[in-house]
């Protein structure tokens, strides 16, 4: 079972911050006590929406959103510890390569056991395959990378906080602080809609996160993927100021569907 | 409006973002996920004959153990376009010639099947004999094997050794991610998309791909008559 998220205010937060902050609060709390038995962690409904793609190809407009529902916190240790020891295929070392680079589950001790790896901490180490297996196997998927950037853009009193200077300066500083404490997770004040962690702890796995940045259909002889290519890619994006976003999408597109490191880690949907 | 404060802060923000990507992306080589397509050298040839079963619910039970880095560990189910049945490790064996395409694709997809045609037909005969043509849409809400098998009438491709095939969308984007294939609907049902031809070995690992249109064939005919040695 997931440890019940702890609550903090962010220290930026503001008065006007508080009210809506609290609302989330209660909403989580009544989520959780909806679909927790059912679910290891709760899932906190986004209404549906639409979102301009951050590196779109010519003559692409917004994408319909349908409403979805996305987990509160990321996975832990000890829910994907629960996770293998159902699948054993899944244990540390088991899976070919194809599904997981050596290093999968590296900072665990063995196969079931965490050894100084905090259950409460963010699970990371995990492939967009294993991560895949562990959402389908709850009855879940992984958020789309849609949907993971709409929960994402939300401040704490606000469907989109993104053009906000001072929410985007906090999470760069998110980004940049990782990695210097275990991810606990919900520890951090949630979102508008309730959803904790989304910057301040781990990258995370979407479904389809090779697809944000590509080429257009072309004919031209010898074409190469030139926007994968460094600062290729920010020529042709939708806002060069979104930096957290550039950060994101380039971080996404490094990563292969079996890759594994330290600061990825993922939460499900539906 | 930003402060002069919130703006200076902005700057600072500015440089460590870059710092940020420049670690994150490392560099302006091949990306990890290309990386992650080049099989080792260990894994190239699957011709000892382990006793050993690998004990993994992904592997079908087989004489031999697949390789680690196996497409055919991929447990999925596709259709053909002469609606049968289809499972990767079908087509284990020989070499494979793979390719990602949509049917209503007007611009690069003619040209990307043009190639794979020029390189099967390059092949030197008792290496085309031996291996296989895999085309798989991306499209799969659209190209149903009937749609599929009107582009194959329509663009002449109709061979025994060759299979345009459609599966569902985990299995496609898998498929596509496990290749080094990155695409994305565009509107319009047009899609934005990877030009990419691969070559697998008998035991499903990729030993080669080439990207773009109208690349030289002869490195992938080198390395579909090298995929074919070990099997022989």
């Amino acid at each position: 079972m997931t440890p019940a998220p702890r609550h903090a205010h962010a220290p930026a937060a503001t008065p006007a911050d508080r009210a809506p902050a609290g609302l989330a609060r209660v909403l989580f709390l009544l989520s959780a006590l909806l679909v927790g038995a059912a679910f290891s962690q709760p899932l906190a409904s986004v209404p549906a929406t639409t979102y301009a793609p951050f590196y779109p190809v010519a003559g692409e407009g917004p994408h319909e959103v349908p409403a979805f529902e996305i987990a509160v916190v990321p996975v832990t240790n000890a829910d994907y510890l629960a996770f293998v020891r159902d699948h054993p295929d899944w244990a540390k070392g088991a899976p070919p390569e194809i599904f997981a680079d050596p290093g999968y589950l590296a900072h665990w001790a063995g196969p079931t056991d965490l050894g100084d790896t905090p259950a409460d901490a963010a699970v990371t180490n995990v492939s967009w395959f294993a991560a895949g297996a562990y959402c389908d196997a709850r009855g879940l998927r992984l958020p789309s990378e849609d949907e993971w950037e709409v929960a994402a853009r939300a401040g704490v009193d606000r469907a989109d906080a993104s053009d906000d200077p001072v929410v985007q300066a906090e999470r760069l500083a998110a980004y940049a602080r990782r990695n210097a404490a275990p991810p606990r997770v919900g520890r951090a004040a949630p979102n508008l809609y309730g959803v904790h962690d989304l910057h301040g702890l781990v990258w995370e796995w979407v479904e389809d996160p090779w697809s944000g940045i590509v080429q257009g259909d072309s004919r031209n002889i010898g074409d190469r993927d030139v926007a994968r290519v460094c600062g290729g890619a920010s020529l042709g994006a939708r806002d060069r100021d979104d930096y957290p976003a550039f950060l994101r999408h380039a971080v996404r597109t490094a990563l292969g569907p079996a890759s594994v490191t330290g600061s990825v880690g993922f939460r499900c949907a539906r | 409006m930003p402060t002069p404060t919130r703006r200076s802060r902005h700057t600072i923000v500015r440089a460590l973002a870059l710092l940020i990507a420049l670690a994150w992306t490392w560099g302006c080589g091949p990306s990890s996920a290309d990386d992650a397509r080049v099989a080792p050298a260990e894994l190239l040839h699957v011709d000892d004959p382990a006793p050993a079963h690998v004990d993994h619910p992904t592997a079908l039970s087989s004489d031999a153990p697949l390789p680690g880095a196996s497409l055919y560990h991929l447990d999925a189910d596709w259709t053909d376009h002469r609606g049968e049945a289809l499972r990767l490790e079908d087509l284990r064996g020989g070499p494979v010639i793979v390719t990602m395409i949509y049917a209503s694709c007007e611009t690069a997809c003619p040209i990307l099947v043009g190639d794979v045609q020029r390189l099967y037909e390059a092949l030197p005969d008792a290496a085309r004999a031996d291996t296989q043509v895999l085309v798989v849409s991306f499209d799969h809400e659209r190209d149903a094997p009937e749609r599929l098998a009107s582009y194959v009438a329509s663009t002449g491709t109709e061979h025994p050794a060759w299979r345009f095939a459609v599966g569902d969308a985990h299995a496609t984007r898998a498929l596509a991610a496990l290749l080094g294939v990155r695409y994305r609907p565009a509107g319009n049902g047009m899609f934005s998309h990877t030009n990419l031809i691969s070559v697998l070995d008998g035991g499903g690992v990729v030993v080669h791909s080439e990207e773009g249109l109208g690349r030289p064939v002869e490195p992938a005919v080198r390395a579909v008559v090298a995929a074919g040695e070990p099997e022989r």
